[in-house]
């Protein structure tokens, strides 16, 4: 079954579109189940602990409050530089929130405080003296739903190198192609750029959306539950493009699919009421966990 | 049965609901189409030659050789009416002969000192001359035929005097002699009684036709030309034609009422069987020929200045003078309101302070316009010095202030959050989000905030009372230099005003009255309509999202 | 933290841009965020200042009114609110009773409300509950020209064509009079009324309807017996609103009142001329000179009707939070 649908994707993917460009290959089998060896960067093995040197996000006794109301709760991990991250775990437990402390989106909403220790690159984020504009570049975000600004697909994509100061229409041409292509979109947008974002498909404009934090040259892409408004065929396209970016870019990916983690991360934390119950090596994590709540998570007996 | 009398209460108060919402929109048209069809009249009308006169001579439109024609054909046409109002006056109104010999006497007298004559020459010539001019004045005042005629011997003896020769005098003796072959035509006794009426005769044909061919250019321009509208004509004509009577409404009633009868009416008319009576049935019959009535739409009169009272021409000046208040009105009032949206929505918290801002912008939006107008006279003009178009337009601003800022706060809340996030998470700062994604994203809302403030702001009149609208004054002239600021200007709002109540030349041109209000009126609607039809395409492109 | 910041780890170089600010950044973007909110709560603060200065420059004038050499306070303000004896221009011994007048603008203003609020409250209930969505997207339209249309429109509309057809067909002695002013104020009022109260019945949510029609009730009875009263903090607001709006209004009382300072008397007789507090100043205002009793005394008004509406603004605002929070609960 799987397999098949497998096949029925990529005969509806050469209809769609007969002349796309091939994608990169990718060891990204399209697997449904979970108990199945993570695949590995590079085709070495991931370790069990990372070096400290390869530590890009720290982690430490973090707690983030709404008010009162913790949203996490002492969440100590370390996240590897390079890799992809899966962040699981039921809905409302937290996982979102923790994302969105990466890069400080959750200041957006008011009376909210954060303890502990979350580094980036070894920067406090919460520190006062944290440049957000230079966080926030450098450590990007898809969001769960499609959040194309209502402007073209160029001067979206654009919307970021101009924040930084390139004006010359030649490098932003550039830019704005590579990422398109980076994001697999240019041979679906490439003849106009000049139409609105807002007129492409859903699928079309979450990968515009990380065609547009690619523009911004990050290294750590954070997304928050990228598929979760998309159909199968568009989670499909984000997957593989995920795959493509890895190595280059640090992904942390929150998901309530718990296929997709096992599918596409080399790690996976599981998260559960604001708190981190076990975060593994997703070959790990998922074949052998080592606590009960998630072993009752994953295979479908959680409360 | 008791479920039957709910089911009767349930739909009588749905029909009562509903019978409200219909008496909304039936008074709703109740009022715009009276305006509308009325208000049109001043631009869709049918005009006369006069019209083409007036535009001619005050505006210096229209082609010269028509005109000419025009004039050409209705003065032939107008030929026979007027001579037998001249031939008919020509006893009755003694006041042009009167006048006549009072000027030959004076010219006589400036004519005897240019000649040098001085002392008691001078006085007894002047003398001389001023009892003939007595003798005369008195012979057209006189009713008796025979002691007129033996006054104008008397004038006549001197005739032959040499002193008068090749003088001005000379005009007060063929004066007497004009008078002496009118004296033998009239019936002096009716005089009295036809003067009264033929003066209002020949207003009402000076309203029709203009001056008559025998009077000097009046100096009020309103005064220059006769009817320039066909159904102007028509009222005039009735004017002409019915003499009103007031009679008790019945025996014994003291009140009375207007009854109208025909001036040449045979029973009860008052020139019937005069010479005068044919004038009427001419003018009734010839009135198209004499003006030439043709329809026309005078799309100029939205731009063409008038005369005072408004008696021709548009409300160019008004609506210029609307407009310029109301753009800077806007030009103050949209940075103050949106920044203050802004700041509402991005930087306040529940505070002491934001909650004090509050209340009062809900209290300027609910100050009496009369009161804005109070502390436009107390305040700003105080500023400026005296009342003007910054006055009044700093005025209006205030006024308008709270609706922008709720308007642009409504639509820059409604701005998505994931917006800001993409913003935000691409490295803008808070400052660069809001203008780069924030405020383009709310400017459809915040624009039709602010096209309602504008029709809000063209509407208000009780604030611009005191602080710089006139009814009468020079049109602004815009420039580089501020002056134009500093000057009063009409306003539509005012002259609406003005010209319905205010003035009352006005009150004789009623499409005037309409037109402007008219005007007002649609200006104001098609704000409206902008508006509505902006938010109806962003509710559009937001469901779409 | 400390620690944090401390570690040498070579991820963080490959970060190509500081995530710390520098002391100079740190204090440039401070600065920055400090001045940006500074200055917006300046411009915010206009609104506020405006405000204070219409209440200081409307008191300023009206003060001399009451403390003019010769006469003593107390009685003027007697004589200003129970006198209805209004010759301001009497040359020897000028009477400043507003009595009268505000008698004038609370008559056409409670008459006009008698017409408006049963009507404009109807209307909404027909918004919100009967009409289909498409029905609402037309009524909503018309209701927004007819708050848009400007007063004095309606008031050449009044003078013009109601004043001559009152006198024609009803037999008044003159058209411009309380019904005329009356008639028109209520339609000018009405915009405001329904949509406040339209909203007001909209913020009671469906989950209370539903209850209501889940146990029989048709729709009059659901309406009148649960959702009109749930609403009634909102719709009292949209009443005081309402009022607000005829209370201020000007250039149609003043064209289509008639402007008799007089207390009509039998006291229903609508046929009568009235003359409001608006009105008078409108009309009197620009011929006085300035610095003059009579001066002083139509910002007195001036100040009475801002108090009035101030005080009716406070309450409405009550009204509007103690429906929010029923909206909310």
């Amino acid at each position: 079954m799987p397999v098949l649908s497998d096949k029925i994707i990529q005969i509806q993917l050469k209809t769609k579109s007969p002349k796309m460009e091939p994608i990169p290959k990718q060891p990204t089998p399209f697997q449904a189940a979970p108990p199945r060896p993570a695949p590995s960067a590079g085709g070495t093995q991931i370790p069990q602990t990372i070096p400290p040197e390869r530590v890009i996000i720290q982690s430490k006794d973090f707690s983030f409050y709404y008010g009162s109301r913790p949203g996490v709760e002492k969440i100590t991990l370390d996240i590897e530089a390079g890799s992809v991250t899966a962040i699981i775990g039921p809905s409302g437990c937290g996982k979102s929130t923790f994302l969105r402390c990466i890069n400080r989106m959750n200041d957006l909403i008011p009376r909210t405080h954060a303890e502990g220790l979350l580094a980036v690159g070894g920067q406090d984020v919460y520190d006062k003296q944290t440049n957000l504009v230079n966080l926030r570049q450098q450590v990007g975000m898809v969001f769960q739903r499609p959040n194309p600004f209502a402007k073209s697909i160029y001067d979206n994509i654009a919307y970021g190198p101009r924040l930084q100061g390139i004006r010359r229409r030649s490098q932003l041409d550039a830019i704005v192609e590579q990422c398109l292509k980076d994001a697999a979109l240019w041979n679906e947008v490439k003849d106009d750029l000049s139409k609105s974002a807002l007129a492409l498909s859903g699928g079309q404009q979450q990968r515009l959306c990380i065609a547009r934090t690619l523009a911004n040259k990050p290294k750590v892409i954070l997304m928050d539950e990228p598929c979760s408004a998309l159909d199968p065929l568009a989670t499909f396209r984000i997957e593989e493009l995920i795959a493509a970016l890895k190595g280059a870019y640090t992904i942390v990916i929150v998901t309530h699919n718990m296929q997709q983690a096992a599918r596409i991360s080399d790690r996976t934390a599981f998260f559960c009421l604001g708190k981190l119950i076990e975060y593994n090596r997703t070959d790990v994590l998922f074949t052998n966990p080592s606590r009960k709540e998630t072993e009752d998570y994953i295979t479908g007996r959680f409360g | 049965m008791k479920t039957k009398l709910r089911q009767i209460q349930n739909s009588g108060f749905t029909f009562v609901c509903t019978s409200s919402v219909w008496l909304l929109t039936a008074a709703l048209l109740l009022f715009l189409l009276p305006m509308l069809v009325k208000g049109s009249q001043a631009v869709f009308f049918q005009r006369t030659v006069e019209f083409d006169k007036m535009q001619k001579k005050l505006f210096k439109r229209g082609d010269e050789k028509t005109l000419q024609t025009l004039i050409t054909e209705t003065e032939a046409a107008r030929r026979p009416a007027l001579a037998l109002l001249d031939q008919f006056s020509r006893g009755i109104d003694i006041a042009p002969l009167q006048k006549t010999a009072r000027a030959a006497y004076q010219q006589y007298g400036r004519h005897l000192r240019y000649r040098g004559v001085s002392g008691e020459l001078y006085t007894q010539r002047r003398n001389l001359a001023r009892r003939l001019r007595d003798d005369f004045l008195q012979a057209v005042q006189e009713t008796d035929k025979s002691r007129a005629q033996a006054l104008l011997d008397n004038i006549d003896s001197q005739r032959s005097n040499p002193d008068f020769r090749q003088t001005p005098m000379e005009a007060l003796f063929s004066l007497s002699e004009r008078y002496r072959q009118i004296l033998q035509e009239i019936d002096l006794t009716q005089r009295a009684r036809y003067a009264a009426e033929l003066d209002l005769v020949k207003t009402e044909m000076r309203n029709l036709l203009g001056p008559l061919p025998s009077e000097p250019e009046p100096p009020l321009p309103q005064e220059r030309f006769g009817a320039a509208r066909w159904d102007i004509a028509q009222k005039h004509l009735h004017n002409l034609l019915y003499q009103t009577q007031w009679v008790p409404a019945g025996d014994g009633s003291k009140q009375l009422i207007a009854r109208q009868i025909r001036r040449d009416d045979p029973a009860e008319g008052i020139f019937a069987g005069t010479a005068l009576a044919p004038l009427f049935p001419m003018m009734e019959q010839n009135l198209p020929a004499m003006l030439k009535p043709r329809p026309t739409v005078y799309w100029q009169y939205f731009f063409d200045d008038s005369t005072a009272g408004h008696y021709f021409g548009g409300a160019g000046p008004e609506i210029l003078g609307t407009l310029l208040l109301t753009v800077l009105s806007m030009i103050l009032a949209v940075p103050i309101g949106v920044l203050s949206a802004a700041y509402l929505v991005e930087y306040a918290s529940d505070g002491i302070i934001n909650r004090i801002i509050r209340t009062c912008i809900n209290t300027l939006a609910g100050v009496p316009s009369i009161v804005y107008g109070l502390f436009g006279l107390a305040f700003f003009v105080l500023l400026t010095g005296k009342p003007c178009i910054l006055s009044a337009s700093m005025t209006l601003a205030l006024l308008v202030l709270p609706v922008i800022i709720r308007a642009s706060e409504e639509a820059i809340r409604a701005v998505p959050r994931s917006y800001k996030e993409a913003s935000l998470s691409l490295g803008a700062g808070k400052f660069r989000t809001f203008l780069s994604v924030t405020l383009p994203a709310a400017g459809p809302g915040i624009l039709t905030g602010i096209i309602l403030s504008l029709s809000r702001a063209a509407g208000e009149t009780a604030p611009i009372l005191f602080a710089g609208a006139v009814a009468l004054g020079p049109v602004p002239k815009i420039g580089l230099k501020p002056d134009w600021l500093f000057q009063p200007t009409r306003a539509l709002s005012y002259g609406c005003y003005d010209i319905t109540v205010g003035d009352r030349m006005a009150m004789l041109v009623p499409h005037n009255q309409f037109g402007m209000a008219l005007t007002l009126i649609l200006l104001v609607i098609l704000l409206n309509i902008t508006a509505i039809l902006l938010r109806w395409r962003m509710s559009k492109k937001l469901q779409g999202l | 933290m400390a620690a944090a910041s401390n570690q040498k780890d070579p991820a963080a170089a490959q970060f190509s841009r500081p995530l710390r600010l520098s002391f100079r950044d740190d204090m440039r973007s401070t600065l920055a965020a400090f001045l940006v909110r500074a200055f917006l709560l300046a411009v915010t603060a206009c609104s506020v200042l405006a405000v204070l200065l219409i209440f200081i420059f409307v008191i300023r004038q009206a003060a001399p009114f009451f403390t003019e050499p010769g006469v003593s306070a107390v009685g003027r303000l007697k004589e200003f609110l129970i006198s209805p004896r209004w010759f301001p221009e009497h040359p020897a011994a000028p009477e400043y009773g507003a009595l009268a007048i505000i008698v004038g603008s609370l008559y056409v203003t409670l008459t006009s409300l008698l017409i408006a609020v049963p009507t404009g409250l109807l209307a909404a209930v027909f918004l919100s509950d009967i009409a289909s969505f498409s029905v609402r997207q037309i009524c909503k339209p018309i209701i927004e020209i007819l708050a848009a249309i400007p007063s004095v429109a309606y008031g050449v509309f009044a003078v013009m064509l109601v004043a001559p057809w009152l006198q024609q067909h009803l037999g008044f002695s003159t058209g411009t009079n309380a019904l005329n002013a009356s008639l028109i104020l209520s339609i000018m009022a009405m915009p405001t009324i329904i949509s406040v109260a339209e909203d007001a019945l909209s913020a009671v949510g469906r989950d209370i309807r539903e209850a209501s029609y889940g146990l029989g009730a048709t729709r009059a009875e659901t309406m009148l017996r649960v959702v009109i009263p749930a609403a009634h903090s909102g719709i009292l607001a949209a009443v005081i609103l309402g009022m607000m709006r005829a209370v201020g209004e000007t250039m149609v009382v003043w064209m289509a009142s008639g402007n008799a300072a007089q207390i009509p008397s039998p006291w229903w007789d609508l046929s009568q001329s009235v003359r409001t507090m608006t009105a008078t100043i409108a009309g009197e205002l620009g011929e006085v000179p300035k610095e003059t009793a009579h001066f002083h005394s139509l910002f007195a008004v001036g100040l009475l009707l801002l108090v009035f509406t101030f005080c009716l603004n406070l309450v409405s605002e009550y009204l509007m939070a103690q429906m929010k929070r029923i909206a909310g609960r």
